[in-house]
């Protein structure tokens, strides 16, 4: 494996680029079309569960130090169960990180070049990653760490401006809020982005001191993030006009206008994306290629990831247009992230405990 | 298809050359050549309009199981 440390400000600045990803451009325009001027409220509910999942896989962790969550599968049920449940979490990082190529992609598509072939973007943004895996993750950190300030100012700069546009009326919308029946329908966002972070089982083992803090500090400020632009949405475009965007706060860069000299900001945020996305694809690709690595134990990452780019570009292609794969997300998501990020997990902190206490007997027997 | 079949080969001469140039074990070449042949696999079915749909099929699955 290789020999990492990653400080816990680069772990935190991981954490929250890789949640901020591309649910900022995706979640708003679900999120308000679901749960109408509730959407932040419902962010916030999603966060805290982000949070307490965190604990969980902390706790897994910290029961197996410097073991990854592919090594803890197979010290904790075996070599063919945990070789089986490994190979699901390979499915899972490749899923991951095709969803995200396919994400930017789209946008990319939609947006700003819309005669280039979906398949050109997703193959030169995976070959870069791919590099960028080969290099290792000290490297992907530093860039994260390097861009983080890069990617949050100007951000928040031109939304800051944009608050003369906020309208309180726009909180006015004559909806009946039933908490339980709003959490059900939008269990999307429990799921995208907070349960896709179990993947930074992989990298714990490279994390140092205060792992604990910056990974939870991490899905808190991203949470808080997140939350915040979801209610400047609301502010500033409406529910109405949100929830039949697919991309709303790019719709807000693209219309702001600031003293007549500053305007269409969009192009900022087209490469401010670009960058996170390419970070956020970095780390689930080196996830999955540390996983194949670590399974057949194979030194060279090099040889796993360029033939990686093949399945994966192949992979972000399965969904014919971005209704479909919105669709894909509302239905099934929550229920199949549920197995990689509770289930899995449950069960590996049952068998370990089980274990423990069946070795802890034998002992007692024998003495 | 023909030019996905040349990148195919292209990929594989340009791979086994580069690995036979480290000490790499017959399990690393396996793996090259068991991964790309896998994505080229997926790229032929998107080509050939009958692609191998991993989501439709997860997505069925949820659906009768739970």
């Amino acid at each position: 494996m290789e020999q990492a440390n990653l400080s816990g400000w680069q772990l935190f600045n991981l954490t929250l680029v890789f949640i901020i990803g591309t649910s900022f451009i995706l979640l708003p325009g679900s999120l308000i079309a679901d749960a109408k001027q509730y959407g932040w409220l419902v962010f916030i509910w999603a966060f805290l569960y982000g949070i307490i999942l965190g604990g969980l896989w902390l706790y897994l962790s910290s029961k197996f130090p410097g073991l990854s969550i592919v090594q803890i599968a197979v010290q904790v049920l075996g070599k063919w169960a945990g070789g089986f449940v490994s190979l699901l979490y390979v499915l899972f990082f490749i899923q991951i990180a095709s969803w995200v190529t396919r994400n930017m992609s789209d946008f990319m598509h939609i947006n700003v070049m819309p005669r280039t072939p979906l398949s050109v973007f997703n193959i030169m943004i995976l070959a870069v990653c791919a590099y960028a895996v080969v290099k290792g993750i000290e490297s992907i950190a530093m860039v994260c760490e390097l861009l983080s300030l890069l990617l949050t100012l100007p951000f928040w700069i031109p939304f800051s401006i944009m608050i003369q546009e906020w309208d309180w009326q726009n909180f006015n919308v004559p909806y009946v809020f039933h908490p339980w029946e709003t959490f059900l329908n939008t269990r999307y966002a429990l799921a995208f982005p907070f349960m896709e972070t179990v993947s930074f089982m992989m990298i714990f083992p490279f994390a140092g001191r205060r792992l604990n803090l910056a990974f939870l500090s991490g899905i808190g400020f991203a949470g808080i993030n997140l939350t915040l632009s979801i209610l400047f949405t609301i502010g500033v475009l409406g529910v109405e006009r949100a929830s039949h965007l697919i991309y709303p706060i790019f719709i807000i860069f693209r219309e702001m206008e600031f003293t007549n000299f500053i305007e269409h900001l969009e192009s900022v945020l087209s490469i401010n994306i670009l960058l996170i996305v390419c970070i956020k694809l970095s780390l689930l690709f080196y996830c999955a290629v540390l996983a194949i690595c670590q399974l057949f134990e194979v030194k060279e990452r090099g040889v796993v990831a360029y033939p990686l780019i093949w399945i994966i570009s192949a992979y972000a292609l399965f969904f014919k247009n971005i209704v479909e794969n919105v669709n894909w997300v509302k239905m099934y998501l929550f229920n199949y992230y549920a197995l990689y990020a509770i289930v899995i997990p449950a069960v590996l902190i049952i068998c370990a405990r089980m274990r423990k206490k069946g070795r802890f007997r034998k002992r007692e027997t024998a003495t | 298809m023909t030019l996905l079949i040349l990148l195919y080969i292209f990929f594989h001469i340009g791979g086994f050359w580069i690995l036979r140039a480290s000490p790499s074990q017959k399990k690393e070449m396996g793996l090259f050549f068991g991964l790309t042949t896998l994505g080229a696999v997926l790229w032929g079915s998107i080509i050939l309009r009958h692609p191998l749909d991993v989501n439709k099929a997860i997505g069925w699955m949820l659906s009768h199981w739970l």
